[in-house]
C-alpha cells in the first residue's frame, strides 16, 4: 500500500513537472561544449571534451589545445565530422602535467553551416590533482556566520 | 587420465585459492569500514544548549552498505563555527555564545552532521527592536560572461521574521522596504535570550506582485537564510542593529537575485498603460513560483501546466547554473507574462538560435520572451553564462555573437526567434542606447498590440504586423517595413497583386493581400501566366519557400478548366501535426509541384494560394518563388 502510494506520488510529480512538454525552454547555441577530467593512475589525467549540437551542421571540428607544460600520452586531441541536431561526439585524451601550477586546457568546437557561416565555441578547463575537500571553516571576514537553508540541508 | 585428474585438481585448487582471496578481501574490507562506508548519523541530530554553561556528548555511527554499524571507528569532529559551538576529538560539544553551528563527524570519506543551537542563560527582552539592512551579492556580467565583480544590492520587499532560539518560535514577522531596511519589535520574554533574523525569498505584502523562490517541486520550501545569533539579554527595552548579506559563495544570494530580477520585470508589466487586462487589474501579475536550488539539473523553462518556472542550479564541472543569468530569468518570466496577459500558441520544445525555419508560433513565443528580457534589463544583449564563459550571448542590436562570423545571415524570416526579438527590440530600443532605426515605441505600445491579437488568429509575427498596421501611424509602418525587409520578411503585396504576370523564375512573391482590398491580408491568390504547346509536358513548382509559407498550386487552361493541382510535392499532409511531427519551415518541405501535358497551344494559368491543409506550424502568409519547365527533350 505504501509502495502504491509512493508510486502514485512519483507518477503525479513526473506528470506534473517532468513529462510535460516544457513550454518556453531557453534558447540554445549551435553547440554546447562540456569538459570533464578524471585523475587516472600516477599523474595521468583523462580529459573528455563532449560537443552536443543543437542544429544540423555541414561539419564540425573538435580540438583540445594543450599548454606547453602538459604532455599528451594517449588519444587524439582533434576530430572532424558531421553531426545532426541532437547528436553529440566525444574526444578523450590522456595527459601528464609537468608543472606544479594547475595548467589550463582549451577546448574548441568550430561548427560549419551549410550556408558557409562558421561558429566557434571555446571552453577552458583547469587541470587539477585530486579535487580538494571543501573547507568547513568559513573565511574570516570579520562577520559572524550567517546560515541558509542549504547549510541545514547538508545534513 | 592421470593428467586430466591433475588438471581437475589444479582447477579446484585454483578455484579454492580464488575463493579464499576473494573472501579474505571481503572480510578485510569489513574490517576497514572506509571501503564500504555508506553514511554517518549523529545523535542527537539537533539540540539546544545554554551558552557558557552546557556541554553535550554527540555520538556518531557509521553505517556500512550492508546496513550494519561499523565497530571501533575513529571519527574526525569539526565545528563550522567554533567560536559559537566547539567540539573536541571525542564529540563533546560546548556552547560558547548564542548562535548555531554545524558539527560534522567524518570517517573514511563519509560524513554526517548535527545542528547545535546555543541560547543565553539570561531571559529574553520583553521589548526587542531589531533593525538593519538586508542585502544580496549580485554577479555582474557582460557579453563574454561574468566579469568577476560582485555588487551588493538591497533585498527589497521580502518577508523577514525574528525567531527565538529557545524553542525556535517565530516572534514577529515583517518585511524589508525598497532599500532592504527592516524594523521589527518583538517580545522575547518568557524565553531564554537569543534570537536570529530569518529572511525569506518571498515578497511581502508591500509588493504588488507575489513572487516566491522555492527549493524544488518535491519540498516546495521557500528559500531563506538567517543571521548569526543575536543575544537580547542585558536590557529592556533593547534595540539591536543587525545587517545581513546573502552571499554568492553560500549560493543563497542566487535566490534573491532571481527574486529581485523578477520583481523588476513585474514592475515593467505593472507600468503598462492602459492595462489591457480585466482579469489582472493594474496589470499586477499573479503569484509566480520559481523552483531553483544548487544542483538542480531539470533545466530552465516555464511550464504553464504548473504555473512555475524551473531554473538550472547545477554548478558541477561543466554544469550550467542560471540564478545570476538575468536574461534567462526574465525570458522565462516573459513566458509567464504572456500566458497571463497575452496569448501563446507555441507548443514549446527545443530551439536553437541559428534556426530560421522554426514553427512560426514558437519563433514568436521565444522571440517575444527574449525581447521582454532585454527590454526589462534595458540592455541589448541576451547573455546566458556557464562556468567557463558563455552558453549564449547575442546582441540584438547588431546581431553579433562572440565567436560567430556572419551570425546575422541566420537572422531572417518570421520563423526565426532572434529575428522576432530583434525586430521588437528595434521598435522599442530607447534613444539612450545605440539604435539603427527611426521608430520608438514604448513597452506599453508593444504590449497593447500584442494583446490585441484576434482570437481566431495565431500568435505570430504575421499577426503582430497586421495589428501594427491597424494601430500605428503610416510613418511607423514605413519604419517597421524597413526593419522587416532587413530581416527578409516581406509582409506586403507583390507584383502579382491585381495583375497576372508571366512566371518569372528567381522572383520572390508574397502571399499577402493588399490592405486596400481587405484589411485581412490572408487568402491572397497569386495568378501567373505561361504559354504551352499542345502535347508537350510541363512542370510547374513553387520553391524557395520562406517566412512559413505553405503553397497550394492549381494549373488552369485557357478555358479556366483545372488541369492539375498539388499541395505538397513530397505528398505529406501535416494539417494535424504536433510538436515533434510538424515539418520545419524550410525552403522545400511545403512546396508544391505539378507535372502535366498540355492539351492545346495556348496560355495557361498557375494559381498559388495558401494551402487549406497547412500545418499550424506554418504561417498564413509568406514568400515563395515559382518556376515552369518544359520537360520535353
Amino acid at each position: 500500500m505504501i509502495k502504491g502510494k509512493l508510486l502514485f506520488f512519483l507518477m503525479v510529480v513526473y506528470t506534473a513537472f517532468v513529462a510535460q512538454e516544457s513550454l518556453g525552454a531557453k534558447p540554445r547555441p549551435p553547440v554546447h561544449l562540456i569538459f570533464q577530467q578524471h585523475t587516472l593512475h600516477s599523474e595521468e589525467t583523462e580529459i573528455i571534451l563532449t560537443a552536443r549540437v543543437h542544429t544540423d551542421t555541414a561539419s564540425i571540428e573538435l580540438l583540445i589545445d594543450l599548454p606547453r607544460n602538459v604532455v599528451l600520452v594517449g588519444g587524439t586531441p582533434a576530430w572532424k565530422g558531421q553531426l545532426q541536431a541532437g547528436e553529440s561526439h566525444q574526444i578523450k585524451i590522456r595527459v601528464v602535467s609537468s608543472s606544479g601550477v594547475n595548467p589550463v586546457v582549451e577546448g574548441r568546437a568550430i561548427v560549419h553551416f551549410p550556408n558557409g557561416a562558421a561558429y566557434t565555441q571555446i571552453n577552458s578547463l583547469t587541470l587539477e590533482g585530486e579535487i580538494p575537500e571543501r573547507s568547513l571553516t568559513p573565511p574570516d571576514n570579520g562577520k559572524r556566520k550567517q546560515r541558509s537553508i542549504f547549510d541545514f540541508r547538508k545534513k | 587420465m592421470i593428467l586430466e585428474r591433475n588438471n581437475r585438481l589444479k582447477k579446484r585448487l585454483t578455484l579454492l585459492f580464488v575463493t579464499w582471496v576473494f573472501s579474505t578481501a571481503c572480510s578485510s574490507s569489513n574490517n576497514n569500514p572506509s571501503s564500504q562506508a555508506d553514511r554517518i548519523t549523529i545523535t542527537p541530530s539537533t539540540t539546544t544548549l545554554v551558552a557558557g554553561e552546557e556541554t553535550a556528548q554527540l555520538t556518531a555511527t557509521l553505517t556500512l552498505s550492508t546496513g550494519d554499524a561499523a565497530q571501533n571507528v575513529l571519527f574526525a569532529w569539526q565545528s563550522d563555527d567554533p567560536d559559537t559551538i566547539s567540539v573536541n576529538s571525542d564529540g563533546l560539544v560546548t556552547a560558547k555564545q548564542v548562535g548555531v553551528a554545524m558539527i560534522t563527524a567524518t570517517s573514511g570519506g563519509v560524513s554526517g552532521s548535527a545542528t547545535i543551537w546555543a541560547k543565553s542563560p539570561n531571559p529574553g527582552a520583553a521589548s526587542l527592536t531589531l533593525s538593519g539592512n538586508a542585502r544580496y551579492e549580485d554577479r555582474l556580467y557582460d557579453s563574454n560572461g561574468f566579469t568577476g565583480t560582485l555588487l551588493e544590492k538591497p533585498i527589497r520587499n521580502v518577508v523577514v521574521e525574528v525567531v527565538a532560539i529557545d524553542g525556535l518560535k517565530t516572534l514577529g514577522t515583517s518585511a524589508t522596504d525598497e532599500n532592504g531596511d527592516y524594523h521589527l519589535t518583538v517580545d522575547n520574554s518568557g524565553n531564554s535570550a537569543g534570537v536570529y533574523l530569518k529572511v525569506y525569498s518571498k515578497t511581502g505584502t508591500a509588493e504588488n506582485a507575489k513572487i516566491e523562490i522555492k527549493d524544488n517541486v518535491l519540498n516546495k520550501e521557500v528559500l531563506w537564510f538567517i543571521s548569526s545569533g543575536i543575544d537580547d539579554s542585558g536590557g529592556d527595552p533593547l534595540s539591536i542593529t543587525q545587517d545581513v548579506t546573502a552571499t554568492v559563495s553560500s549560493r543563497i544570494g542566487g535566490a534573491f537575485n532571481i527574486l529581485d530580477v523578477i520583481m523588476d520585470a513585474s514592475r515593467v508589466v505593472q507600468n503598462v498603460d492602459p492595462c489591457p487586462s480585466s482579469q489582472y487589474p493594474g496589470c499586477v501579475p499573479p503569484l509566480i513560483t520559481v523552483y531553483w536550488e544548487p544542483g538542480s539539473t531539470k533545466g530552465s523553462f516555464y511550464d504553464d501546466s504548473v504555473d512555475a518556472i524551473s531554473l538550472l542550479g547545477d554548478d558541477s564541472a561543466g554544469g550550467d547554473t542560471d540564478e545570476y543569468d538575468d536574461s534567462v530569468i526574465v525570458h522565462e518570466y516573459g513566458h509567464f507574462i504572456v500566458s497571463k496577459f497575452l496569448r501563446d500558441d507555441s507548443l514549446g520544445g527545443d530551439h536553437s538560435l541559428t534556426e530560421s525555419d522554426q514553427d512560426i508560433r514558437l519563433s514568436w513565443s521565444e522571440g517575444w520572451a527574449t525581447f521582454f528580457a532585454i527590454a526589462v534589463l534595458n540592455r541589448e544583449d541576451y547573455v546566458d553564462t556557464v562556468p567557463e564563459g558563455i552558453f549564449i550571448s547575442v546582441n540584438l542590436e547588431d546581431y553579433t555573437v562572440p565567436g560567430f562570423q556572419t551570425f546575422s545571415s541566420f537572422i531572417k524570416y518570421t520563423t526565426s526567434e532572434i529575428a522576432v526579438s530583434g525586430l521588437l527590440w528595434d521598435l522599442y530600443d530607447p534613444v539612450d542606447l545605440v539604435e539603427n532605426d527611426s521608430v520608438d515605441l514604448s513597452f506599453s505600445d508593444i504590449f497593447k498590440i500584442s494583446a490585441s491579437f484576434p482570437t481566431q488568429k495565431p500568435t505570430t509575427m504575421e499577426t503582430f504586423w497586421t495589428q501594427f498596421v491597424q494601430d500605428r501611424s503610416t510613418g511607423d509602418q514605413t519604419a517597421f517595413q524597413t526593419l522587416l525587409q532587413e530581416r527578409q520578411i516581406k509582409l506586403f503585396a507583390d507584383a502579382a497583386e491585381g495583375s497576372e504576370p508571366a512566371i518569372s523564375s528567381g522572383t520572390t512573391y508574397t502571399l499577402y493581400r493588399d490592405p486596400t482590398v481587405s484589411l485581412d491580408p490572408v487568402d491572397d491568390v497569386d495568378v501567373f501566366t505561361f504559354n504551352v504547346v499542345s502535347g508537350e509536358s510541363y512542370t510547374v513548382e513553387t520553391l524557395n519557400l520562406t517566412n512559413g509559407t505553405d503553397t497550394f498550386l492549381t494549373i488552369k487552361n485557357a478555358s479556366g478548366l483545372t488541369i492539375a493541382t498539388n499541395d505538397n510535392a513530397n505528398g505529406g499532409n501535416f494539417s494535424s501535426c504536433s510538436v515533434n511531427t510538424c515539418p520545419k519551415n524550410n525552403l522545400s518541405n511545403l512546396a508544391s509541384l505539378v507535372t502535366f501535358t498540355a492539351t492545346g497551344t495556348e496560355t495557361y494559368k498557375a494559381e498559388v494560394r495558401h494551402s487549406e491543409n497547412a500545418p499550424p506550424s506554418a504561417g498564413l502568409l509568406g514568400t515563395y518563388e515559382i518556376t515552369v519547365s518544359n520537360s520535353n527533350p
